[in-house]
């Protein structure tokens, strides 16, 4: 096994592959920069390239392209508040609060280094657990991911506010996600549900059009209403010297980056989650981490262990969904499906052959999530200083071009007009939503989970009945459930510190 | 209007949601009902306690703190409800602007707009972004454009567009996900037909 190991390293340095996964980083780089050009998309975009290349350039190609897309995209979350991906938007929140306060430096630099240690962790799980995995993933059914989806869910809304009415509000927010995810055509029945009889809806909502509308529209306003750059008026100096500062950080709060990471790794071994819950469910985790009330109170204001969390999960979940892809041909993410078809493309079948016949291309799927971050990352820290300083731009200037891609990202996702009307609606949503003090988090992570969570809810209600509540796993994340929605209701959790904003 | 009306107005937009979401699935069968259900009763039933914590509660329980982007609170807020009303409009105004002209003609011009009428930026720096915005979106991403709400206008500006460029709208810039949503595509039909 460790000669295979080796091996694979030797595959992905061999000159054709390594220029193919250069090619694919410089292209991920892009796309990741560039909010609404998805990953997945992309990805889909390149599969007929690979029909005359070997295994080992196809996978080179398609995974340093595919691996490298957070690590950018956390870039235009942090410098712009845009998300550049579906799965950057949670670094957002802290990441865009503290470019804001002039720390962009440290933010990239945090967010760049969580991203490496992310994916290297990410990776040494695909590398360690493809043997041991299988009874793992065998145990979760339907009625233990309808819960896992419900978990995660009450997670990110108890940790989205401080006191009762904010996790009333954070509830509010993720039933809401979780009905607009039902939007469309029922998976089951084929009958339309919430479509005002519009064609467009029948597909359900696009995640694209609304992650950049919620996210977007409200920092698009707060930009003009200040009538500043992004970083205010503060020194130019401040900027490039946080960069080292953002890499210490990660090492600072090293256990946190890991733990944040392994998350992400095990979320996105459960076929269907992906990266758009990991990130989220990182963050609260990041908050969870806060020792009193005051310290939390810090988190959306430019703590730098919010973008550490998110940072580190978005990277670490590709190896984690490679997992299942490779050993049971079961795509942890959309992304992953697309990737499954590649491999059919290349003649090869997922399973038990690829800890066999192809045990060598597995293991250079490994070095390539690897050495594409660690160049992505070198090439990112050479032109941060640059990067940062766009904070620095009038916002005048800055606001044409934010909503132009703002409404090209979204546009590129269906070229629909119904794309733009989306964004505006969500746009709207979103600025009301932070003007009135409701989290935004659990309505993006209801949204991503809502199709998920029904699917595995009608399955379990038509196979078990009413027994599926009884399960033991089930039983376990229902008590999980309650605890995380009672502990910060919990009288000695409100003593510790004034409740409510001043 | 003030911040608590404003609060009240989307608690009371999640319960008429949550409220229609009911209705609606009283004519759906069962299985197609059923999560819609599942969610909407608590949706509703959460939403009418915010409502009524947002009209009786306490001034302590109204604020609350959401770990989330906050809007500055340094700016007078009557500047500030006049820049929000300012960004908006120029937000819905781009909209009309791609609806009439497409992403191509559309971008340029209103880079050129806003940076000169709300950002008061000198004709220099101005008229450079704009044609940079120009050759980005025109000749490098070239997106389709999308189908008109007013189809005359739309007409006689697609007429001057096509003459300037008459290859843009055979170029889209992503083509990918049209493979899994088929749908939405609008490629195979004239999306300007009057």
């Amino acid at each position: 096994m460790f000669d295979a190991f080796i091996q694979g390293l030797f595959v992905v340095l061999q000159w054709k592959a390594f220029l193919m996964m250069l090619l694919g980083i410089f292209l991920g780089f892009w796309v990741g920069l560039l909010p609404g050009l998805g990953g997945s998309t992309t990805l889909a975009l390149m599969l007929p390239f690979i029909y005359k290349m070997t295994p080992e350039e196809a996978f080179a190609f398609l995974l340093g392209m595919h691996s490298v897309v957070s690590t950018t995209g956390d870039i235009t979350s942090v410098l712009f508040g845009v998300p550049g991906e579906g799965t950057t938007a949670a670094t957002i929140v802290d990441g865009h609060a503290m470019a804001k306060k002039g720390e962009a430096g440290r933010a990239l630099g945090a967010a760049l280094m969580s991203s490496l240690v992310g994916a290297v962790i990410g990776a040494l799980a695909l590398a360690l657990s493809i043997p041991v995995v299988r009874p793992l993933v065998l145990t979760f059914g339907a009625p233990e991911l309808f819960m896992l989806a419900v978990v995660g869910i009450a997670f990110i809304s108890s940790l989205s506010g401080q006191g009762g009415r904010s996790l009333l509000r954070g509830v509010l927010a993720g039933l809401l996600g979780l009905l607009f995810a039902m939007v469309g055509e029922d998976p089951q029945a084929g009958v339309q549900r919430f479509t005002l009889g519009q064609l467009y809806l029948w597909g359900g909502l696009d995640l694209v059009p609304v992650l950049v509308g919620l996210f977007a529209i409200p920092e698009i306003v707060d930009l003009a209403v200040r009538g500043t750059s992004i970083a205010s008026d503060l020194p130019k100096g401040d900027l490039g010297k946080g960069v080292w500062e953002g890499i210490k950080d990660t090492f600072r709060h090293f256990w946190l980056t890991v733990r944040c990471s392994l998350l992400g790794t095990f979320i996105g071994i459960m076929p269907g989650l992906g990266g758009g819950v990991a990130q989220w469910i990182a963050y609260g985790h990041a908050v969870q981490g806060a020792r009193s009330d005051e310290e939390r109170k810090g988190f959306g204001k430019g703590d730098v262990r919010g973008v550490l969390g998110p940072g580190a999960a978005n990277n670490s979940k590709e190896g984690g969904a490679l997992i299942p892809t490779i050993a049971f041909g079961v795509p942890g993410s959309s992304a992953m499906a697309i990737l499954l078809g590649a491999f059919f493309l290349q003649g090869i079948m997922p399973g038990p052959d690829m800890l066999n016949k192809y045990v060598t291309l597995t293991f250079s799927m490994v070095w390539t999530l690897v050495i594409a971050n660690i160049i992505t990352v070198a090439a990112s820290l050479l032109f941060l200083a640059q990067l940062a300083r766009l904070t620095l731009v009038r916002g005048s200037i800055l606001i044409p071009f934010i909503l132009f891609l703002a409404f090209i990202g979204s546009y590129t996702s269906n070229n629909h007009l119904g794309d733009l009307l989306v964004f505006l609606f969500f746009g709207g949503l979103g600025y009301l939503m932070v003007v009135c003090g409701w989290p935004r988090s659990p309505l993006v992570l209801g949204f991503v989970l809502g199709k998920i969570a029904e699917n595995n809810f009608y399955i379990s209600t038509i196979r078990y009945g009413s027994a599926w509540l009884l399960r033991p796993v089930v039983l376990v994340l229902v008590i999980l459930t309650v605890a995380v929605i009672v502990y910060p209701l919990l009288p000695f959790r409100r003593t510790s510190a004034p409740a409510g904003r001043a | 209007m003030r911040a608590g009306e404003v609060r009240f107005l989307l608690a009371l937009a999640a319960a008429l949601i949550a409220g229609y979401a009911l209705y609606a699935s009283l004519h759906w069968p069962f299985r197609t009902a059923l999560f819609p259900r599942v969610i909407a009763i608590p949706l509703l039933t959460l939403a009418i306690i915010e409502v009524g914590l947002t009209l009786f509660g306490s001034e302590k329980n109204r604020e609350g703190h959401a770990i989330d982007f906050e809007l500055t609170t340094d700016v007078d807020p009557v500047i500030a409800r006049k820049r929000t009303l300012g960004i908006f409009s120029w937000t819905l105004g781009f909209l009309a602007l791609i609806l009439l002209l497409g992403f191509p003609l559309a971008v340029p011009a209103f880079v050129f707009l806003y940076l000169k009428l709300a950002g008061n930026e000198g004709w220099t720096l101005t008229l450079l972004l704009t044609a940079l915005s120009w050759l980005f979106m025109g000749r490098a991403l070239r997106p389709p454009p999308p189908p008109s709400l007013s189809p005359r206008l739309a007409f006689c500006a697609v007429r001057l567009r096509l003459s300037a460029d008459s290859s843009s709208r055979h170029r889209p810039i992503d083509l990918g996900r049209k493979a899994f949503s088929p749908r939405k595509d609008h490629l195979d039909r004239e999306p300007y037909a009057c």
